[in-house]
């Protein structure tokens, strides 16, 4: 089998895209923690990716922390944010960690990413394989994935 | 002190005013922003407004970073300022072809004020060059 990317890896730049995307854009710690499941509700982004792997990658958070990151991202007191910049963000957050995710853990791959999209309230959510939760200041993110490799050898 | 026109192309109004708020936190000088929502609307804006530099996102809906890219490189006539390309994408693929089709600098997201100031201190040594050639 000749894949260029498996799934340990795959988790592994999951754990730094997350960490790092959180760092430099949200001026937030994000560390990996034990799975705690966050209450339902929140807001969940879905960001979908083809190419040497092909899948899709769900962010959620709650309302609170959502609410806390796009006031962080956008320079303002949460008070001042809105619905609209919420989703935006929530949205932009999920492309930068799949994209990141996906160099990292391929560098020399080839990838496309669709426009990222947040959920209706009440929407159902993909199905993801694996969660992985991370711990911030004072609650949790939580990010699904799902996630197969091209198999090159298949392909001579 | 000079002014510098800035174009940022992105189609998520969160992103350019982030992209904003990092410019004017990293000193890099006085600068007035320009913003579009993708390629079309950034072919426009530099026609009447000749920035000086234009930071563009490659997937936007209309008109991509790519296309925008082709189209300037084709252009005989009119402004033809750098462009820097901010992106999620930084798999050397990606990036050798953005530098190929004419982009002068690619800075990945997520980047931090210094990698920001970075490539716009690099792409004004760029413009003085040309300035004075």
């Amino acid at each position: 089998m000749s894949q260029l990317v498996s799934m340990d890896v795959m988790l592994r730049s999951l754990d730094l895209a997350v960490t790092e995307t959180l760092e430099t854009m949200f001026f937030a710690d994000a560390l990996p923690a034990p799975l705690a499941g966050l209450p339902s509700g929140g807001i969940s982004s879905v960001v979908r990716f083809e190419g040497d792997a092909t899948g899709l990658l769900e962010l959620r958070v709650s309302e609170s922390s959502a609410k806390e990151l796009a006031a962080s991202f956008l320079g303002i007191d949460p008070p001042e944010v809105d619905r609209i910049q919420i989703e935006s963000v929530c949205g932009e957050m999920a492309n930068m960690i799949c994209g990141a995710m996906v160099s990292i853990a391929a560098p020399e791959g080839r990838f496309a990413l669709s426009p990222p999209q947040v959920l209706e309230p009440g929407e159902a959510a993909p199905v993801c394989s694996i969660i992985r939760t991370y711990e911030m200041e004072s609650e949790c993110l939580e990010v699904g994935l799902s996630c197969s490799f091209t198999d090159y050898s298949r392909e001579h | 002190m000079r002014t510098w026109r800035i174009l940022i192309v992105d189609d998520s109004p969160a992103m350019r005013s982030f992209i904003r708020r990092v410019i004017q936190l990293c000193d890099f000088g006085t600068c007035e922003f320009l913003e579009a929502g993708n390629g079309v609307e950034a072919l426009a804006t530099i026609d009447l407004h000749a920035p000086d530099v234009v930071l563009t996102d490659i997937n936007m809906p209309v008109m991509n970073g790519e296309e925008l890219l082709r189209i300037m490189a084709a252009r005989v006539t009119g402004s033809k300022p750098p462009v820097i390309v901010v992106s999620t994408d930084s798999t050397h693929t990606r990036v050798s072809n953005m530098l190929q089709l004419g982009a002068t600098s690619y800075l990945k997201k997520p980047f931090t004020p210094e990698a920001m100031r970075q490539v716009l201190e690099e792409t004004k040594l760029l413009l003085d060059e040309v300035l004075q050639a």
